[in-house]
């Protein structure tokens, strides 16, 4: 016969292991959503590019593709996951190459805003800017998702 | 040596007509970025005699060191207007005005310098004093020790292009120079007449290719030991003979390099070859490399470096004939004396050197240098050990590089 002690503890494991079952998925979705970056551009645009031209876009050399490649500031963490998923270099690598790009005259480093926000309100005005985000949530309908970095 | 005053004029015009235009509007400020790097190297030469790059056997903190200032004007959307000086006591420098110049991009794939401005030998030859940008504290000596002059005064030009699978640029110019050419142990006066190059840099993934041909007319003031003879020789018709005692002529440089970067390791080589052919016996062919093997483990890289130089000299025949009368026996004496001390600069280098980024913009170095000449060379050693036949030693040096 079961009475309402015997229940107890077994609804408690059992609520208990729900909550870290639940927990766990939702762990593990938003390390997937943060390890994921957006390449995102203005809705007007109509580029279509590969992973190599991202990653020239935002180290200087493509040029002729006349955009504007906007930065997360350094030290953040959609901008090392972008170092290490698109450019392929440490970030002390990168600040080097722009030093000789910089003080060699040749071109100056990409824009760098603060905020991912910042960085869409920035592509959401300017038709040729581009940038990269962790989030998509709060997209406007004056940006659109260029490409996905899994 | 001091710029171009022709530059000065057009740099300063066009701050001065940017700025007037600008007057009322806010904005104006931002178009003036000022930006600035330096390092502060100390090192130490590990032989009591030798002395090495102003290195001897007591710690310096003057060989390497500097600080510099570069002031960008972006005058409107094609044109801004460069100025760089750099302030430092290391002797192989001199403090004032490198860059002084004025730079048109008409779109986004074309520019144009026009002015004082350095020459792209080399990988980093127009970044050597920006010590943040490049792995080592003292670049392969073998290679980026060895040029007539660093700076020129002209155009260069440059186009950019890429694709999906590769990007590149090709670059351009023409100019001359006049003034101080600095080298281990003298200071001459040297004048180009004409220098001009064509560098290709081409970029597939992470890996970047770069050929480079330079060639210019130069014109070295002779030696003040030399001129006596040489105006002697010319006195009693042997201008073939010292016209061959004077640094004039055409050499030729050619480079190749190859770099690869990655988020764990780097690699980075260079092989160079300048030549002045028979038309300047006193300057060798001379054939070099470096090749750097590097690990990166943010904040720190590690970096192995192996780098040599071969010169050789061309000898024309000699023409004064023995035996005729005691001047012409002294003439011809002294012309062999001077073929046979020319200064042998073979030079062996390894390197090992660490870097650590403390933030974005300033690292600290370290590094260890391995150096030997050839026996009975120079090897580029500003003072010798006369005690041993051949000049080696080791440099020691710590560095802290900024860049603003």
């Amino acid at each position: 016969m079961h009475t309402r002690q015997n229940v107890l503890p077994k609804l408690t494991t059992a609520f208990a292991l729900f909550v870290m079952f639940t927990g766990q998925l939702l762990l593990s979705s938003s390390v997937s959503a943060q390890n994921q970056l957006f390449i995102v551009v203005n809705s007007q645009s109509q580029l279509d590019l590969n992973k190599q031209q991202i990653r020239n876009v935002f180290m200087g050399s493509a040029n002729n593709l006349g955009l504007e490649p906007v930065n997360l500031s350094t030290g953040d963490l959609c901008r090392t996951l972008f170092n290490l998923k698109v450019v392929g270099l440490t970030e002390s690598r990168i600040q080097s190459y722009w030093a000789q790009m910089r003080f060699s005259g040749r071109m100056k480093p990409p824009k760098e805003v603060d905020t991912e926000l910042e960085a869409i309100a920035f592509v959401s005005q300017n038709r040729n800017a581009i940038a990269y985000v962790s989030s998509v949530e709060a997209l406007p309908e004056t940006v659109k998702i260029l490409f996905v970095v899994d | 040596m001091k710029a171009n005053s022709f530059f000065v004029i057009i740099f300063l015009f066009g701050v001065i007509s940017g700025a007037a235009n600008g007057a009322t509007d806010s904005s104006s400020a931002d178009k003036l970025e000022i930006s600035s790097f330096g390092r502060v190297v100390a090192g130490k030469f590990d032989q009591d005699e030798a002395v090495f790059r102003g290195y001897d056997n007591s710690l310096s903190f003057d060989n390497d060191s500097l600080v510099a200032v570069r002031l960008d004007y972006q005058a409107n959307d094609k044109w801004a207007f460069v100025a760089q000086a750099i302030a430092t006591d290391d002797k192989l420098k001199e403090s004032g005005i490198q860059w002084l110049y004025a730079d048109y991009r008409p779109s986004d794939v074309l520019s144009f310098k026009l002015g004082r401005q350095r020459i792209p030998f080399y990988l980093y030859s127009d970044v050597l004093d920006v010590g943040f940008a490049y792995p080592w504290i003292s670049p392969p000596s073998p290679l980026y020790s060895s040029y007539f002059f660093t700076e020129f005064d002209g155009v260069l030009g440059r186009f950019d292009f890429s694709n999906r699978e590769f990007s590149g640029s090709f670059e351009s110019y023409y100019g001359f120079f006049d003034g101080e050419f600095n080298t281990v142990n003298a200071t001459n006066m040297v004048n180009i007449d004409y220098v001009y190059g064509l560098i290709g840099l081409f970029n597939v993934e992470n890996w970047r290719y770069r050929l480079a041909y330079h060639v210019g007319h130069v014109d070295l003031a002779p030696d003040e030991q030399l001129s006596p003879l040489i105006q002697a020789l010319s006195d009693t018709g042997f201008n073939a003979i010292a016209q061959s005692l004077r640094v004039e002529g055409v050499p030729e440089y050619v480079s190749i390099g190859v770099d690869y970067d990655s988020l764990d390791v780097f690699f980075k080589t260079e092989l160079t070859r300048i030549s002045a052919g028979e038309s300047i016996p006193l300057v060798p062919t001379q054939t070099s490399f470096y090749t750097t093997l590097g690990y990166n483990f943010y904040p720190f890289s590690a970096h192995l470096t192996v780098s040599a130089s071969r010169n050789r000299y061309f000898t024309p025949e000699q023409t004064i004939p023995q035996g005729l009368a005691p001047q012409l026996d002294e003439l011809s004496r002294l012309v062999d004396l001077v073929y046979n001390t020319r200064p042998n600069d073979d030079l062996k280098s390894i390197t090992m050197g660490l870097r650590y980024d403390v933030s974005a913009n300033i690292a600290l170095k370290i590094e260890h240098t391995w150096l030997e000449g050839e026996k009975g060379g120079r090897a580029l050693f500003e003072q010798l050990d006369t005690t041993q036949s051949k000049q080696e030693g080791q440099l020691m040096q710590f560095a802290v590089e900024w860049v603003f």
